[in-house]
């Protein structure tokens, strides 16, 4: 029975399909129209506005919190400085992976966590010997995600604090249409973005002056099938759908680590002291079993495929959660070598893009692998090179007009 | 191969007691075409579970009143629900507080979080993952109440091969979790729940499950595995282990009766039996209270142990060791049982309404200190002035249950001891205020709850023991104390439903797995019955 | 090899006793003025110690002697009370028709016993999913060569709760309450609780003769033996760190600064503490931190003593003086004086455990509670000063006459002073799932640590114990063997 944000009376009003879904336990809405491709263009192309709230949030003080938030992160929060965010994941302790996120440094001693999923009984088992205090903010405080090439602009009409300068991965505190909140350039689109943390109070204040500035440049409200496709499109991993979080898994073949789920890049096995590391280290010695690609599937392929039974291609907007088997080229009678989790018809790159988990040994750029494709109830296969990830990844996203020069100090 | 002998013996098997065990190992031997009676002493089938109407218009499920873990190959095996068999799950399970809205578990994992959320934030992050492991380690434990008991202490090869099979499961299961399922089967309930959670208002309606049937405490040893029994509906691939059966728990007992029947089993009431015949130290038939004996190549027990033995065997008739045994068994009633018939809902003040709420279990059970001294008054010999009271309303799952608009009301109280400090045959003296004690600790919660009774019964232990006949009252046939359990159940050694009286077969609850409708002791005793070729 | 032992109580006397003779440096910290821990000053039963270790570490050339153990009495407002021998044959004449039943049961613990007993000398088994099979394989054989009948005994008697145990054997409450009294030690349960008579097994397994001149004597010939084999004794010495790198123990962190290094560190203090509070969090892997936070040591524990100015006489019995003796006369008095404990309550009627001198009297209370609700305060303490000569007063009238009381120590107090976690004498409740494999958990409780290099040693860990000494014999072994 889902819950309602502090924006459900504006989303409600503003969606003319009455399409919802359950995220974490929060009613959030689909798409807001019959279809959500004007809101993904306007990610891609003017800006979109969507209701974050249902986020995880914690706010982590004390003056352990940052030896704390290393402990139980993958990322060195100790050397994380106020005013900037770190992406990260969180490990059980035999190294597989519970969830990922952002640690958000406030100030030394205080941080906002954020994370698919609750987590305080995980939280507060762990923070035995640290002089910290953990408050599960997820109800009181609300998020909105400004993201596309004009939400600098956009934004920038209510806020005071100079965007021009914020680089990526950077936050700071401000009034945003005249109430006290907190600007990340954080997203999960892999385009310019911004994420608002606001009182729950003031989340409709924020809301509605935003829709106002962003008017004139065409911003959409957005909902999650749009932020779907665009996430693929930027290789970002989903837990829940790429990979299952080990709190949930029955089985043990069920539990990715890190580096399974593409997330290696966060892990670093020399520092010491965080959950999950030594299990690592073990794994990492017998060599990493899986990896995560982007796999793009042979166009003409798919086409001629349709064409057998006499039909165009047909393709959905929306992006596809469905995991199907993943063999080796042309091995689709033996064993699996993985699956593909989500996968997505990209409008921009005019591509069909896979995110998949395989073995090792599949995982080598230029690969070319089996992915299960049906067409008219008939199980065939598409062929799949796995490419770079992130697929699409624009100068934008990075590029701050008043960044300090190299070398400057930060 | 019902094979009869020179003597004639016009049955393969006679089953003393008609209660569910007891159908439904008669059902399982007519389906293997054996001649079976079942004899009954009172007027209706189903024992502890009987639907009757005490007052008009009203239907009580006199004393067992929820299903729980009725096992499904047993329900496919007697094709119980073309028998009528229908039982619907209960919805909710609600522990209301007098100065709060109280506590409902949901089925739907969101809507509990909610819930609980209220308490504590931080149990309502650990509760699924409580769930999970309880469910890794129900899965452990399945087989165990579908199988026959493993012996450790056996060399048999049969009895090796069982116990290495346990064994190899136990350590697959991975180190965290032998270690947890060591902590469940021996810990308190409160202690094992505190490993997880910190609101006592979540822990204690938690707690009760483990001292259910027992006489024992929240935070006795040994009462957190029965915490298992509830996350055991889904490994059985149903959603929900608790349900109610339509027409009351009686409906189960009928409808095994009918698969007997249909399977040609004979079923005869109003037969009670004195003695179980013995020629040469075997069991060749029974003896009627009239006088009438009938014989029988084998005779099935659906009765209590120490009923079965010390009286219808006759202690002088057993092996020493054996009768010694049966003496330490433990019984010990320490529930009781009232009924109410009411005029109209009793809305709960901190939860008004007839809302889904309602329509599941109620736990009076604020708190584990509440639980706590309800028992320390059970353990001096005084029935509890607070109980713990676990309320099920059958007519807001079944209408039939009581005319349109009225209402029945079962409540399971705890603690009732069966020896009363004055002695249980005393309990007649104590009865009412027994029953009252019960209304005014339910008419807190419900304030409307004593103008609505139309009528009450009231179930001490030594009531059920003089009306149903189990020896002390106990709902499970004896005490499910760690050990009392598995191949100790009722005797060490005598677990597998033979008793060392040749030809006299075990079947009720008091053999292995034990109590609750599952209806697997009458199920297991007759399988083994047939296998080892004695019908 | 060098070796520091943390705590100098006597499981970490015996130990570094121990390790010393093998050879190694030892330094024994103690952060205490003295040594001892609750040997010296709390606890006064010493008939666990174990005998085998007094003669591995010669403590008879240290003056230590040994005798039976003192008859218990058990007085009585009725009748003439119960003096209780441990042996069958002196005490038959006592017990009247309990005798044969008395005597029936001291057989059979004769009979079950010394397979307990062997598990309790050696460490505790592995039984870990990827342990080795065949030594759990043996112990089952060496468990099953008990035969079927008391196998089947000990498993059905087991489980079950010492008060039914009992009274499948005995009438006499005076007899049940003494025995089942012993049942409770270390324990967080009452006669009713089930599993309490597998620790009256347990204790019986450990108890054998006792110390002449009591537990200081034990404790003066341990620091002795220590200093003999040249162990370095360091007292008031507390340790606020074990220094941890890449995994491993180097040394320890002493309250001051003063940094001590060591090539093995032994901890005889709390399992808990030691790996809570000295371990910095990060060292230190989750399972275990987890286990260790779940740990249950509710102290029960409080200590009365009294100056006698003539020895304590009981009316039931003038003139026998008994130097041990237990007040309560009926298991469900220790029923009613646990369910104090369960509910956090000041207790009222006090059982009272009670050892006299001519001087002197220790009395030990098992049913104060260190969760006592609103707390400890002098008023309490004083209450249950009060209390302890209430309910001797019964079966002693002129008790306030003849008794001053001198020293009075609330769980509380008892946790400052002998610095015990919880105020629990045992480091860790005896329960089914902390006892044996379990004790403290499944992965520590083979005194190896997941920090390489840390040991533990103390009663919180298998096989516990009050007075025993083994669980600081046995992780020498482990520690001088690695």
């Amino acid at each position: 029975m889902p819950r309602k944000t502090a924006l459900f009376e504006r989303t409600a009003d503003l969606m003319t399909s009455v399409a919802w879904k359950e995220w974490a336990g929060y009613a959030a809405p689909c798409n807001f129209d019959a279809h959500s491709e004007r809101e993904y263009f306007a990610i891609r192309h003017s800006a979109g506005l969507l209701d974050l709230s249902p986020l995880a949030k914690y706010m982590v003080t004390g003056a352990d919190a940052a030896r704390y938030l290393a402990r139980i992160w993958t990322r060195d929060i100790t050397r994380l400085k106020p005013g900037r965010v770190a992406y990260g994941c969180m490990c059980d302790g035999d190294g597989k992976l519970l969830d990922d996120g952002t640690v958000a440094c406030l100030d030394p001693e205080t941080f906002r966590v954020t994370s698919s999923e609750a987590w305080l009984g995980w939280f507060e088992r762990h923070s035995r010997g640290y002089q910290v205090e953990i408050e599960d903010c997820t109800d009181r405080l609300a998020a909105l995600a400004l993201q596309g090439p004009l939400s600098r602009e956009i934004l920038q009409v209510v806020t005071e604090v100079d965007l021009d300068a914020m680089r990526f991965f950077g936050v700071a505190a401000g009034s945003i249409a005249g109430v006290n909140g907190w600007i990340s350039r954080t997203g999960y689109t892999g385009d310019l973005g911004y994420e608002i943390w606001i009182a729950c109070e003031d989340a409709l204040t924020v809301y509605d002056a935003l829709l106002v500035a962003g008017k004139p440049h065409y911003l959409e409200p957005i909902g999650l099938d749009a932020l779907d496709v665009a996430r693929i499109e930027a290789g970002f991993v989903m837990q829940g759908v790429d990979y299952i979080s080990a709190q949930h898994c029955l089985i043990e073949a069920r539990k990715s680590t890190p580096e399974d789920a593409g997330l290696g890049w966060t892990v670093n096995l020399e520092r010491v002291g965080w959950i999950g590391r030594e299990a690592l280290v073990q794994e990492q010695e017998q060599g990493p079993k899986w990896g995560l690609v982007g796999l793009e599937l042979d166009w003409a392929e798919i086409e001629a495929l349709h064409e057998e039974y006499g039909l165009p291609p047909h393709l959905s907007p929306l992006a596809c959660r469905n995991a199907v088997p993943v063999y080796s080229e042309g091995g689709a009678t033996e064993k699996p070598v993985g699956q593909a989790t989500s996968s997505s018809w990209s409008p921009t790159l005019k591509r069909y893009l896979v995110l998949a988990q395989v073995h090792r040994k599949y995982a080598d750029l230029g690969t070319r692998l089996s992915v299960e494709y049906t067409v008219e109830f008939e199980r065939r296969t598409i062929t799949g090179t796995v490419v770079e990830r992130p697929f699409f990844d624009p100068e934008r996203k990075t590029f701050t007009p008043k960044a300090a020069p190299k070398g400057a100090s930060r | 191969m019902s094979a009869k002998g020179a003597d004639s013996n016009p049955y393969d098997a006679i089953v003393v007691g008609g209660g569910h065990n007891g159908l439904t190992a008669a059902a399982y031997l007519a389906r293997s075409g054996r001649k079976v009676l079942v004899l009954e002493r009172r007027h209706l089938v189903g024992g502890a579970a009987v639907t009757e109407e005490l007052y008009p218009g009203f239907k009580y499920s006199v004393c067992s009143y929820v299903v729980s873990l009725l096992r499904p190959w047993i329900i496919r095996d007697l094709n119980l629900s073309r028998h009528g068999l229908r039982i619907v799950p209960l919805e909710c399970s609600y522990t209301p507080q007098l100065d709060n809205p109280g506590l409902c578990r949901w089925p739907d994992p969101d809507q509990n979080r909610q819930e609980i959320r209220r308490l504590s934030p931080r149990d309502a992050d650990n509760y699924p993952e409580f769930g999970k492991l309880m469910g890794k380690l129900a899965r452990f434990a399945k087989p165990f109440i579908d199988e026959l008991a493993p012996d450790p202490t056996s060399l048999r090869p049969r009895d090796l091969w069982q116990f290495k099979r346990a064994a190899d499961r136990f350590r697959a299961l991975g180190d965290d979790l032998v270690a947890l399922q060591l902590k469940l089967t021996t810990m308190g309930g409160v202690d094992f729940l505190r490993e997880f959670f910190e609101s006592d208002q979540l822990i204690a309606p938690m707690s009760c499950s483990g001292i259910i049937g027992t006489m024992l405490g929240v935070n006795s040893p040994g009462t957190a595995y029965v915490l298992l029994h509830h996350y055991m509906g889904e490994i059985d691939g149903s959603s929900r282990a608790w349900g109610f059966p339509i027409g009351g728990t009686g409906a189960v007992s009928d409808a095994i009766a009918a698969s007997a029947l249909e399977f040609g089993a004979e079923i005869r009431c109003n037969a009670p039996i004195a003695n179980i015949r013995l020629k040469n130290g075997r069991a060749t038939g029974v003896i009627l209270e009239n006088g009438d004996e009938i014989a029988a190549r084998s005779v099935v027990s659906g009765c209590d142990p120490s009923l079965t033995f010390l009286r219808f065997v006759g202690k002088e008739n057993l092996p020493a060791d054996f009768a010694a045994s049966l003496e330490n068994y433990k019984n010990r009633g320490s529930s009781g049982k009232v009924n109410l018939a009411l005029d109209r809902f009793p809305e709960f003040v901190q939860r008004p309404g007839i809302g889904p709420h309602v329509r599941g279990d109620v736990a009076i059970a604020p708190s584990t200190e509440y639980l706590e001294t309800a028992y320390d008054e059970a353990k001096y010999g005084a029935f509890s002035q607070r109980p713990f009271i676990n309320v099920v309303f059958p007519s807001l799952l079944d209408p039939g249950m009581a005319p349109p608009g009225k209402h029945v009301m079962s409540c399971f109280v705890q603690y009732a001891p069966y020896d009363l400090a004055s002695g249980p045959e005393s309990w007649p003296d104590h009865r009412e205020a027994f029953g009252d004690a019960v209304v005014d600790t339910l008419a807190e919660y419900m304030p409307t709850l004593k103008e609505d009774i139309l009528h009450r019964q009231v179930l001490s232990p030594w009531d059920i023991e003089q009306e149903i006949g189990i020896t002390e009252g106990n709902i499970f046939h004896g005490e499910l104390g760690l050990e009392q359990l598995l191949f100790q159940r009722p005797v060490a050694g005598w677990a597998r439903y033979r008793t060392p009286i040749d030809g006299l077969w075990l079947a009720s609850s008091g053999a292995h797995p034990g109590g609750g409708i599952m209806a697997s002791p009458g199920a297991l005793a007759a399988k083994e019955m047939l296998r080892a070729g004695a019908v | 090899m060098t070796v520091i032992v943390i705590g100098g109580g006597h499981n970490g006397l015996v130990a570094a006793a121990s390790l010393a003779r093998q050879g190694h440096g030892v330094t024994l910290l103690e952060g205490r003025g003295s040594f001892g821990g609750v040997a010296a000053g709390l606890l006064h039963d010493t008939d666990s110690f174990s005998p085998n270790i007094a003669k591995a570490l010669d403590l008879a050339s240290h003056g230590l002697e040994f005798t039976d153990p003192a008859p218990v009495f058990v007085p009585s407002r009725e009748g003439p009370g119960l003096l209780l021998h441990r042996d069958p044959v002196q005490a038959a004449e006592e017990l009247g028709t309990d005798a044969e039943a008395y005597t029936n049961w001291c057989a059979f613990l004769k009979r079950v016993l010394p397979f307990a007993a062997s598990q309790l000398d050696s460490v505790a088994p592995d039984i870990s999913t990827t342990g080795p099979l065949l030594p759990l394989m043996r112990r089952g054989l060496a468990f099953r060569r008990m035969g079927k009948t008391d196998i089947h005994e000990c498993l059905r008697i087991g489980p079950a709760c010492v008060d039914d145990t009992l009274s499948e054997h005995f009438q006499s409450p005076l007899l049940r309450a003494a025995l089942s009294a012993r049942a409770l030690h270390g324990t967080w349960m009452g006669p009713r609780s089930p599993s309490s008579t597998a620790t009256l097994l347990l204790g019986e397994a450990q108890s054998g003769q006792e110390v002449v001149g009591g537990a200081s004597s034990l404790v003066t010939a341990l620091v002795a033996a220590c200093e003999n084999s040249g162990v370095e004794l360091r007292p008031s010495c507390r340790v606020s760190r074990i220094q941890v790198s890449q995994g491993r123990a180097k040394g320890v962190t002493i309250e001051g600064g003063e940094s001590l290094l060591a090539d093995r560190v032994l901890s005889c203090i709390g399992p808990r503490r030691t790996l809570l509070e000295l371990v910095e969090s990060e060292h230190l892997p989750i399972r275990e931190a987890g286990q260790m936070a779940n740990l249950r040591l509710r102290g029960t524990l409080a200590r009365v003593s009294l100056q006698l100015a003539e020895p304590i006489d009981y009316a039931c019995r003038p003139g026998l003086r008994p130097k041990r003796c237990l007040v309560a006369e009926h298991p469900l008095d220790l029923e009613r004086a646990f369910d104090h404990v369960k509910h956090r309550r000041m207790p009222t009627q006090l059982p009272l455990d009670i050892h006299q001198t001519e001087e002197e009297a220790s009395i030990l209370i098992r049913c104060a509670t260190i969760e006592l609700q609103g707390g400890w305060s002098d008023e309490r303490r004083q209450e249950l000063g009060e209390l302890t000569l209430a309910a001797l007063e019964p079966y002693v009238p002129n008790i306030r006459g003849i008794a001053r009381v001198t020293r009075i120590l609330t769980p509380a107090d008892i946790a400052e002073e002998f610095d015990l976690e919880g105020g629990h004498e045992m480091h860790g409740e005896l329960s089914l799932d902390q006892l044996g494999p379990m004790r403290p958990s499944m992965t520590l409780s083979r005194h190896a640590t997941p920090i390489d290099g840390l040991y533990l040693g103390s009663a919180g860990i298998h096989p516990g114990g009050a007075i025993s000494g083994r669980p600081g014999w046995q992780a020498a072994q482990v520690v001088g063997s690695r």
